[in-house]
Parts: C-alpha cells; sequence; structure tokens
C-alpha cells in the first residue's frame, strides 16, 4: 500500500522512469555495473516491508528570496521552516504524516518566483507551496491553478491578492484589511487628519494606492500627497522634497522591508519627520538601523501575535520558545518568520483533520478543508474568507527605542467591523 | 512653491554630484583607453563595500578606511585594464569582445560581492547624518555639501591634470590622436591605466555617499552608471568636462521635472529630454572627436 499522495506518487513513478531512459541512453556495458544494478534492485526489494512501515512523507515548498534584495527575509524563513518543522516531525504531530521541505530562490521577483514555483511543482512534487510578495504571489497564482496545487501567501499584503483564485489563500490580513484599522487609529484617535502616501510602483504599491485615498477620507482625513517610485529605486528625495510641500501629520510608506530605512533617513535630511507608518514591513532592522532616531515612534499594522491584553499568543509562545532554543536569541525573529511559522502549521493542521477524517492527502481535499477549518494560529484564531483571504486579528505595532513592540490589538471582529464602516462611508 | 523648488534644487545638486563622479570618471577612461568600461558599476559597489570592510568590520578611522578602499580599488581597476582589457584589445582590436569581456566581469564582482557580503544590503554609518543646515524653509544635509564639494573638486583636479602636467597631456594627445601620439613615444599602456586609475578614484567618494543615503548592495553601481553614460553622450563623448556638464544637467532636469510633475516621472522625462538633445546635437556639447570627424 503506498503511503504517498497520489500526485507525489505518479511524479516518482516518472521520476524513475526518466532515470531509466538515461541508463538506457548511457548504454551500460559493463558487467560490473549490471551485477550492482541487480544487487541494488534486490535490495530494494527486500527493504519495501521497512519502508511501508515508515511515516507517510507529504512534500511542501517555500519560494521566498534567498537572493536580492531580500535575501535576508529568505534566511528568516528558512529558520522558520526548520522548527516548525522539529516540532511537527520530531513530535509526529500530524500522526504517520512528515512534511518534506523545499525552500527555492524567488528573488522577491515575480519571473523567478514562477520559475521556483514550476521547479516546486514538477521537480520537487509539492502538492502545498507557501509563499510571499505581492507581485510574486500574483504571479504565481495562474501557475497554482493550472496545476492544482494549493499556494498560500504569508507575506505579500497587496489588495490585489483578494480573491485570485479558488487555488490561492491568503495567510496574512492584506492591507485593504489594515488601513482602515491604521487610519482609525491616526485620524480618530490621535487626530492627524492631514495624511500623504509614498508607494512602490508595484502591484502592493498600486493595490494600496486604490484605496488609501478613500479611505483616508472616508475616515475624515485628507490625501494631501501622494508620491511613487520604481522597484530598485535607492534616492527618493525628490518624492519626499514633494511630499514635504504638502505638509502631512502622517506619512504612509507602501514599500518593501529595506527601502523604509532609506526613506525615513532620507526625509530626515530634508526636515521631513512627520509620523511614519506602515505595514508589517516597517518592522525590519534596516528600519532602524538607516532610519535611526527618525523611525522611532513610527507606527504599523500586522497580524497580532499577541491577544488584547497584549500577552503573547500560547502558539507564538511556543515558536518563540523554539527560536531561542534553535538559535540562542530572538533578535533576528521578524514577523515574516512568524508568518512562516504560521503557514507550515497551516498545513500541518489542515492534513491532521485530513487523516482523522479518513481522507486522502490530495491538494484537493487541502483546498476544502483550508475553506472550513478553524485554525490556532501564531496570530490567533483564523478562518478564510468566501475570497480566500484571512480573518485574524491585526495589531499596532509601535518602534519604540529601537524595539518593535505592539500597543493596540484589534480581534478580527473588530477588524471587520471598522472595515465595514469605512466601506459604508 | 519657492521653498519646494530651492529644496528640489539642493536635492538636485547632490544628486548631481554623485553623476558627476561617475560620468568623469567613465568618460576618461572612454577617451583615453577606448573602451566602455561596463564593469564601472561593479567596482563602483566594491569601493563601498571595501570601505564598509576598513571602516565597521575592521574599525579603521573613517578617513583611512577611505583611502584603503581607494588604492584597492584603484588596483582593481589597473589589473583588469592590463591583464583583461589590454590582451584582449593587443588580440583582435575588437571593441565588441572588450565590451563583453567588461560585462561578464561586472557579473563576477558582482556576485563575488554577493558571495562575500551577501545580497541583504549593508548599511554604512554616516558620521555626518544628523548635520544639516536649515536655510528658510530649505534644509541642506552636510552630507550634500560633502558630495557637492568633493564632486566640483575631483572634476576639477582631473581636468586640472589632464591640462596642466605631462602625463595629463599625453594622455589628451594619445585620446586625440593614438597613432601619432605611439609615435612621439606616449606609452598606450601607461596612459590607459594612469585613466583607469583616476577613473576608478572618482568612484570611491560616489558610492561611500550612496551608501549612506541608502544601503550596499553589490548592483548599486548599475543607476548611476546609466546616468553616467548618458552624461557622457550629452556631453560629448571624449570630453570630460562635457561629461561634468551633462551630468549636472541631468541631475538639474530631473529636479525641475519634479517641480512640476510628480517625481516618478523625473527620470523619464530627463532622459527624453536628453534624447532630443542628443538628436539635434549628435557630437553632444563638447564632443571633440565627432566635432573634428564632421570637420573632416
Amino acid at each position: 500500500m503506498t503511503m504517498q499522495p497520489e500526485h507525489v506518487s505518479d511524479r516518482t513513478a516518472e521520476n524513475a522512469m526518466a532515470r531509466v531512459s538515461g541508463w538506457k541512453l548511457n548504454r551500460l556495458r559493463s558487467r560490473t555495473l549490471a551485477l550492482t544494478a541487480m544487487v541494488a534492485a534486490a535490495l530494494s526489494c527486500a527493504a519495501a516491508p521497512a519502508l511501508a512501515q515508515a511515516r507517510q512523507k507529504f512534500n511542501f515548498a517555500v519560494t521566498f528570496p534567498l537572493t536580492g534584495i531580500a535575501a535576508s527575509q529568505g534566511e528568516t524563513a528558512s529558520k522558520a521552516v526548520k522548527i516548525a518543522l522539529q516540532e511537527i516531525n520530531d513530535h509526529d504531530y500530524i500522526g504517520g504524516v512528515e512534511l518534506v521541505p523545499f525552500i527555492l530562490d524567488s528573488e522577491a521577483k515575480p519571473d523567478i518566483g514562477v520559475r521556483a514555483l514550476e521547479q516546486a511543482i514538477t521537480v520537487n512534487g509539492a502538492g502545498y507551496v507557501i509563499t510571499g510578495y505581492s507581485s510574486v504571489s500574483a504571479a504565481q497564482a495562474p501557475i497554482a491553478e493550472r496545476s492544482r496545487v494549493v499556494l498560500v501567501n504569508v507575506g505579500g499584503a497587496s489588495p490585489v491578492l483578494s480573491n485570485l483564485s479558488p487555488w490561492f489563500f491568503n495567510a496574512i490580513p492584506l492591507t485593504h484589511l489594515q488601513i482602515p484599522i491604521l487610519l482609525e487609529e491616526i485620524i480618530e484617535v490621535q487626530h492627524k487628519k492631514s495624511v500623504a502616501l509614498l508607494f512602490r510602483d508595484d502591484d502592493l504599491g498600486r493595490g494600496i494606492r486604490s484605496l488609501f485615498g478613500a479611505s483616508a477620507q472616508a475616515l475624515g482625513g485628507k490625501l494631501v500627497a501622494e508620491e511613487s517610485y520604481l522597484p530598485g529605486t535607492n534616492d527618493f528625495r525628490r518624492q519626499l522634497a514633494r511630499i514635504r510641500a504638502g505638509s502631512p501629520d502622517m506619512v504612509y510608506i507602501a514599500g518593501v522591508a529595506t527601502e523604509i530605512g532609506s526613506i525615513i533617513g532620507q526625509a530626515a535630511s530634508l526636515g521631513l519627520t512627520p509620523l511614519w507608518t506602515s505595514y508589517g514591513a516597517y518592522n525590519h532592522k534596516a528600519t532602524i538601523e538607516l532610519g535611526k532616531q527618525a523611525a522611532d515612534g513610527g507606527i504599523y499594522t500586522n497580524p497580532a501575535n499577541f491577544g488584547a491584553n497584549l500577552k503573547t499568543l500560547p502558539r507564538y509562545e511556543q515558536m518563540l520558545s523554539a527560536w531561542r532554543t534553535a538559535y540562542g536569541s530572538t533578535s533576528d525573529l521578524d514577523y515574516i518568520a512568524g508568518q512562516i511559522y504560521l503557514g507550515v502549521y497551516l498545513l500541518a493542521d489542515t492534513l491532521k483533520t485530513l487523516k482523522s477524517s479518513g481522507k486522502a492527502l490530495t491538494p484537493e481535499n487541502i483546498r476544502d478543508a483550508m475553506r472550513t477549518t478553524k485554525y490556532e494560529t501564531v496570530t490567533g484564531p483564523m478562518t478564510f474568507d468566501k475570497h480566500q483571504d484571512a480573518l485574524t486579528s491585526i495589531a499596532i505595532y509601535r518602534l519604540e527605542k529601537s524595539e518593535f513592540k505592539p500597543y493596540k490589538v484589534y480581534s478580527s471582529d473588530d477588524v471587520s467591523a471598522i472595515n465595514a464602516r469605512v466601506v459604508k462611508q | 512653491m519657492v521653498d519646494l523648488s530651492l529644496q528640489l534644487l539642493v536635492v538636485g545638486l547632490s544628486q548631481a554630484a554623485i553623476y558627476m563622479l561617475v560620468a568623469t570618471g567613465f568618460a576618461l577612461i572612454l577617451s583615453v583607453s577606448r573602451i566602455f568600461h561596463f564593469a564601472h558599476a561593479a567596482v563602483f559597489a566594491l569601493s563601498g563595500f571595501l570601505a564598509f570592510l576598513f571602516a565597521q568590520q575592521a574599525g579603521l578611522p573613517f578617513v583611512l578606511a577611505v583611502l584603503l578602499s581607494a588604492v584597492l580599488s584603484c588596483l582593481v581597476a589597473v589589473v583588469i585594464y592590463l591583464q583583461i582589457y589590454t590582451p584582449l584589445q593587443q588580440r583582435s582590436g575588437n571593441s565588441f569582445i572588450i565590451v563583453l569581456a567588461s560585462i561578464g566581469l561586472q557579473f563576477a564582482i558582482e556576485n563575488s560581492l554577493a558571495l562575500i557580503w551577501g545580497t541583504g544590503g549593508r548599511y554604512l554609518d554616516n558620521p555626518m547624518a544628523a548635520a544639516t543646515f536649515k536655510a528658510g524653509n530649505v534644509f541642506i544635509a552636510l552630507t550634500d555639501i560633502v558630495a557637492i564639494t568633493v564632486a566640483v573638486l575631483g572634476t576639477a583636479a582631473t581636468i586640472a591634470f589632464l591640462n596642466m602636467t605631462r602625463l595629463g597631456r599625453a594622455m589628451r594627445a594619445y585620446s586625440e590622436n593614438p597613432v601619432m601620439a605611439r609615435v612621439v613615444g606616449i606609452e598606450p599602456k601607461l596612459v590607459g591605466a594612469v585613466a583607469m586609475a583616476i577613473g576608478t578614484a572618482l568612484l570611491v567618494p560616489a558610492a561611500v555617499i550612496t551608501g549612506w543615503y541608502s544601503s550596499l548592495v553589490p548592483t548599486m553601481g548599475m543607476g548611476p552608471l546609466l546616468y553616467a553614460v548618458a552624461a557622457v553622450v550629452v556631453g560629448g563623448i571624449g570630453s570630460v568636462k562635457g561629461a561634468a556638464l551633462g551630468a549636472l544637467m541631468l541631475g538639474l532636469l530631473s529636479a525641475a521635472i519634479s517641480f512640476h510633475f510628480p517625481a516618478f516621472w523625473s527620470d523619464a522625462g530627463a532622459f527624453l529630454i536628453m534624447m532630443v538633445f542628443v538628436i539635434w546635437f549628435p557630437a553632444g556639447l563638447f564632443g571633440i572627436r565627432a566635432r573634428s570627424q564632421a570637420a573632416r
């Protein structure tokens, strides 16, 4: 009896066939080699019963930048996968199933991300793929749909990722859910009415631009400046000089993590020191190293790893502890690590559910189960709405004396209520 | 509106300073050695990382770190010239092959930097980060003043060297007529190597200032090189003075466009205007070779 999911077994067979063809082409002539092959075949037959008793393997992949401008995030992602798998595989969390990871480089670029996904599906036989970055996820979604593989975005936050494909899930609250939360805090609580937007000209930035001004207006604010820049830009001072002319109380940066510190540092050199805001990308060491004191006090939204009382959630605490044990300290642990860890556990929990109900571990069944399962994650309870977007808690965090700290948590119900109010207005 | 225009003028001058340093060096190398030194971009990144290595990883005093970076970068550039470009020039004389070699070098150096320092970005501490002057409502960072001063002095010193020293005049002579220059005893390898060294030395402050404003990544030289090439074309191929002026025009034009339109369009607009300029003045502002050829 095979213990592999169907799609994995088929590909394994194909790979074996390809290998045999390769041997034929090489025209093995030596008797010694032939004899070795026969011995190896005999040994394989002898080992088969033992393998049958081994745990079923399920291949999954992570496509994240391992090189390029965001390579540091790939490094964190790899560490997160490692600790999640230590817990899942070492303690037989799923019950008879071992997760086998393949971590592939997307360089945070759509074309490279597509290639990585194709490799994950066709070469590595992955039935579930974790990804990040809005442009990469948007480019990968059609490939996942065509290949009937579950693709889970844990890092890209652009609103354009909503409702992309039946095979695509967003395990991070997209910015169209996060921005109204942040704007309510800025405009209604802190009474900072004039706001500005600086966005990267990519899927994330354009997606945020499409709703930022309207959301601010709905909450009584005014968009006084809006500027954009091309990916790859490293001097933002022309944009910042124009934004300064609008005298905003707050500037929202819709860029990638490594750009935010540069932007804030350059803005300070021009005398632009508003309240800086962003989404989770703000939580990066470059924000502190390049933004320096000017970045202090900046606030951003992210999935909450804390309860309403700002106490760390149990599963996040478990992750922190595992991280500390594995790597000595949590100084390099950022939100991406939590999200990747979450993505691996979504798979493990789903497989566990399927196992307990006696269903096959196929991508179709995983997809269907994800639509209805209520998960307990590092960001609290999580479900997926009809667009397959995560409904979970969101926190507002603040950078205080070079430390990222939460100061307000919104449950998924709060998030839905504030968003409904913005849409209504 | 006056504040915005003046602030954009400061930003434009600061950006033009970087372009000017890269363009002056690139133009000098191109005119003397006749090599389209594509790897200039990678050497730019190399010099930034070397400054980071000596200043932050080895903890040397900043000025010493920059000097060491300059010496090593120049050495690398001269070795590239003598060991790669010159043999290729002697064997084939085909400039296309040399450009291909230069592109290969560009990738090799970039990948080596990525192997050593990674691709995630390194942060070069700016000792002047907090120093900013305010004139009315216009902010001028000390870093901007340093960038502009270094660019002006570097360019002026290069022009003075070319006009006032025996070696400089030999380089100009070789640039204008290599055959005659050889006849009178000018050594091509020597003038080419000196051009590479001066061109590279000009890169070092530009790379350090770029590192201060953003972060050091192996691909950081490509943007400045693009501007430098545009500046060289506008200034006139063969003219160091023209390249510097072209870079200044490019920086100021981008700033001027940002005054009227979103800054996103400033580079595209500036390059478009420059393209039209070149159509009308194909020899550029000071295109010695092109103009003299046209006159013949």
